[in-house]
């Protein structure tokens, strides 16, 4: 991509942010997030009475010279977490003067870098209809470099596929997918969730949106260019057409919504005008995605 | 609905244009978006609303369209027509005497009236047959079934009143051949004067108004001995009492001032005593103004000629010679014999009784009583006389109509082409009078002594009548006139044609001929100048032209209207031009605003 996708700032913000996860990890490598199970890590947890067969490195002796009983100290169990972020590169997110790939890109830079900070490990999956690409795994701080990188070489061209696409992925064991895009093709949103459910992902669904698609200005007798299929619409519009646009972009997004709700998705509206920030605390943090160390 | 004119209707291709241009202009703009998914939507949905959506898509070009039908509406001049009338031929009857000038507030009668009838104009339908009828002193038809509006309009402006009496009644007579040929004719007399239509089929737009008016009837002189004395007459014709002052002008230099106080229908002698006798012209005006300012002002012409001189060659005419005693500004000079005329004196009037003398004076005016053949007449045997009387009414016989005389015998006069009997006896042409090459002459064939004439109380006034037909060798009859009377002119056969110059200066050329023709052309009021060229010589002669007062001036009495109806009103349609502009405008503003809020 030409322009910088991330600045000095906008990491450092970023840099004392972790990502928490609602479901349990399982997964073989120790990570550093948090597992519902408890076991070897320095995070105490809760104390226990001692039973035959446990740890005796595990025994709280100040505990022991207190109450005279055994007591077990219990810590939990880190383990290393997957994200995996899929990245619409259909060329309807090529679009918007703030534009809605460039945005998406940021977007999953930034989430990379919390997710690579809390010692977890991301997979990017840039998604179309021509391209099938496999994406990269990426654990470790320093492999940031490499996902900027590798964000920096994504083109937006070609059209949504979701579903096909996203199903040949190899997802494997349970983790955290983040789907960008603006989900025009309903119907392969659909499938897709049903297809990440089934693997075991908490879904986040990011519906990024320009300014001109959430409050178009267009007026007038129109020629309508659809970027991504190249077919065109004679449309005229005067009066209330505005309003007919919004009603149906509200019905759009609320199925979207109504969707996600059904596949247990988080769903997120981003505004390419919003800040990331605001996406990343406000969003991501209310809804217990990431938290602040 | 009807149409002042049409062609403007070409505007309308300019409609088309409008049309056009929009349909160029309805180049749509491009416009890239991310996907049409919402925007089909919408499409279907924004098309279930037409054509409501249509017509505001387009509301503009809809609404030049309406500024631009409305504008081409406004040059047609629109009338509407409810309450309006519909001639198939109309007769339009106009009065042009000079009562028609008297005002109305701020325009004439007459400008009143034509207004009314130009509006009625516009509201007919195209296509009625008008007849435009002035009626003035007599009555003209100005134009024949014009159907043209533009053309009708145009000779209605170009109509002029003038000072002139008339009656317009009798244009009824005109009017009624007029009708008698077209088929559902109807007339509309604008008059102020009333009158009854009779059988015409008509209305009367009187416009008859009680206003404020004083006359001046009469400026009249008399030469005395040192002075002349001038008495004037004027009378308030109004209904309103009058004030003001009288001015007399002699030569248009102020001599007396009178102030008057007039109570309405009243009238009043002034009369001034002017020193000065060498004053040609009195003029007398009426200072404060009135309604109908026309006979505020009147012209009387002094005549000043030096005494004729008469040569009477007669044996022994008494009579004659004290007949002649009666009449003033003569100088009579008496022979009785050819022995003791001299052919040399020159004399302005001679009369020869009983004898002619060998050659007959080349100059000078002539009365032949009983005389033989001469080189102007041959005479023939003498006749039985019997009952004279009075042929014709006549210069000569003017006041003397009734005369009846008997005659023992008279000459049988051959009767030249150019004279005119004034006098009968029996049933035959006796008398007569005539003029010959610019030398007017009167014959009588009777001896005076032969006829108890000489007796009748009528003979002097007849003697007088005789010495003025003979004494007025100028192109003038009389100074005095009344406008619209006819100028009776004399000229000198040796000159060339008559030029006469009214107050407005305009030149009309009268043609010499014999007889001559009378100038008609005394419309207005004012000094009119005649003028002809006798031998290298200008001669100039003035006439004063005077308004028809007792007949034009009235002003005490409101217009009875048509037939007992009330106030006659053209109902004529209204003009819908300024609404249509109005309404351009309006709309115009609205398509601002349209226009203003969608940028």
């Amino acid at each position: 991509m030409q322009e910088k996708i991330f600045d000095k700032d906008f990491f450092n913000q970023l840099k004392n942010l972790k990502i928490i996860m609602k479901t349990p990890i399982n997964s073989a490598y120790a990570g550093g997030r948090r597992s519902k199970e408890k076991g070897v890590s320095v995070e105490f947890s809760d104390f226990r009475e001692y039973s035959p067969g446990d740890d005796f490195r595990r025994v709280d002796w100040n505990a022991y010279g207190r109450f005279n009983k055994l007591y077990l100290k219990i810590f939990m169990e880190e383990r290393e977490a997957l994200f995996n972020i899929f990245i619409d590169t259909s060329k309807s997110m090529h679009f918007g003067a703030l534009n809605k790939g460039i945005f998406s890109l940021r977007l999953a830079g930034a989430i990379s870098h919390i997710v690579l900070n809390g010692n977890d490990r991301v997979r990017l999956f840039p998604f179309n209809s021509e391209e099938n690409k496999e994406g990269i795994t990426i654990s470790g701080r320093a492999g940031i470099n490499r996902i900027l990188k590798y964000l920096e070489a994504i083109e937006f061209n070609g059209t949504t596929n979701s579903s096909r696409n996203i199903k040949t992925l190899p997802i494997k064991g349970k983790g955290i997918s983040v789907i960008l895009s603006d989900f025009y093709n309903l119907e392969e949103l659909k499938e897709t969730l049903i297809f990440l459910k089934h693997k075991g992902q908490e879904i986040i669904l990011v519906q990024v949106l320009s300014q001109e698609e959430l409050e178009p200005t267009l007026r007038g007798d129109l020629k309508l260019n659809d970027i991504e299929e190249d077919n065109k619409m004679d449309i005229s519009l005067y009066g209330k057409a505005m309003e007919i646009y919004k009603d149906k972009l509200d019905e759009f997004i609320t199925d979207i919504k109504t969707l996600s709700r059904k596949y247990g998705a988080t769903y997120i509206l981003a505004n390419t005008e919003d800040n990331l920030e605001k996406i990343i605390f406000k969003e991501f943090t209310s809804r217990g995605i990431i938290n602040r160390k | 609905m009807s149409f002042v004119r049409l062609w403007p209707l070409l505007f309308s291709l300019s409609i088309a244009g409008v049309i056009l241009l929009y349909m160029l202009k309805q180049k749509r703009k491009n416009e890239d978006v991310p996907s049409l998914a919402l925007w089909r939507e919408v499409f279907r949905d924004v098309k279930a609303k037409t054509p409501w959506e249509k017509l505001r898509k387009n509301i503009l070009m809809f609404l030049q369209i309406l500024i631009l039908i409305f504008l081409i509406f406004s040059f047609l001049e629109p009338l509407t027509l409810f309450g309006g009338r519909e001639f198939r031929n109309l007769i339009l009857v106009f009065d042009t005497t000079g009562s028609m000038k008297g005002k109305i507030g701020e325009i004439t009668k007459f400008e009143r009236g034509r207004e009314e009838i130009k509006k009625l104009i516009n509201s007919t339908k195209e296509g009625a047959n008008i007849t435009i009828i002035t009626s003035g002193k007599e009555s003209k038809v100005e134009l024949s079934n014009g159907r043209d509006k533009n053309e009708i309009i145009k000779k209605i402006d170009d109509l002029k009143v003038t000072d002139s009496s008339g009656n317009i009644e009798d244009s009824l007579s005109l009017v009624r051949s007029l009708s008698n040929s077209g088929e559902g004719s109807e007339a509309i007399f604008v008059t102020d004067k009333e009158f009854s239509l009779e059988d015409v089929k008509g209305s009367i737009y009187n416009l008859a108004k009680k206003g404020k008016n004083a006359s001046i009837d009469l400026v009249s002189y008399k030469l005395e001995k040192d002075n002349i004395s001038v008495v004037a007459r004027i009378s308030n014709r109004g209904a309103q009492s009058y004030e003001g002052d009288f001015s007399l002008y002699g030569d248009d230099k102020i001599l007396e001032v009178k102030s008057l106080n007039l109570s309405s229908g009243e009238s009043v002698n002034v009369s001034f005593k002017v020193a000065d006798r060498n004053i040609s012209i009195f003029k007398g005006e009426l200072s404060e103004k009135d309604d109908l300012m026309e006979d505020n002002v009147y012209y009387s012409l002094v005549r000043t000629e030096k005494s004729q001189k008469i040569l009477l060659l007669s044996e022994k005419n008494i009579f004659m010679e004290k007949a002649l005693a009666t009449v003033q500004g003569i100088e009579v000079f008496k022979v009785n014999s050819l022995d003791n005329y001299n052919e040399k004196d020159e004399y302005d009037i001679y009369i020869f009784d009983g004898i002619v003398p060998d050659s007959l004076p080349a100059k000078g005016n002539l009365i032949f009583i009983n005389t033989p053949t001469n080189d102007l007449f041959t005479v023939g045997e003498d006749i039985e006389g019997g009952e004279g009387k009075v042929t014709e009414s006549n210069t000569i016989t003017e006041n003397i109509k009734n005369i009846k005389f008997g005659v023992r015998s008279f000459k049988d006069i051959q009767k030249a082409s150019y004279l005119k009997s004034f006098l009968n006896i029996g049933e035959k042409e006796a008398a007569f009078y005539g003029e010959k090459d610019g030398r007017k002459l009167i014959v009588l064939p009777f001896k005076l002594n032969d006829s108890d004439i000489v007796l009748k109380p009528q003979f002097p006034i007849m003697v007088h009548n005789m010495i003025n037909y003979l004494s007025l060798s100028g192109i003038l009859e009389k100074g005095d006139y009344i406008a619209g009377e006819e100028v009776e002119l004399t000229p000198n056969i040796n000159g060339e044609n008559i030029r006469i110059y009214t107050p407005d200066n305009e030149e009309k050329v009268m043609a010499l001929r014999f007889p001559m023709k009378n100038y008609d052309g005394t419309l207005n009021t004012g000094i009119y100048t005649v003028k002809q060229k006798v031998l290298e010589e200008e001669k100039e002669e003035i006439l004063a032209v005077n308004f028809p007062s007792q007949l034009e001036s009235d002003m005490k009495e409101e217009g009875v209207t048509s037939e007992g109806k009330e106030e006659f009103k053209i109902k004529g349609g209204r003009n819908l031009t300024p609404i249509l502009i109005i309404l351009s405008i309006i709309i115009l503003m609205i398509e601002w605003y349209i226009y203003g809020k969608r940028s």
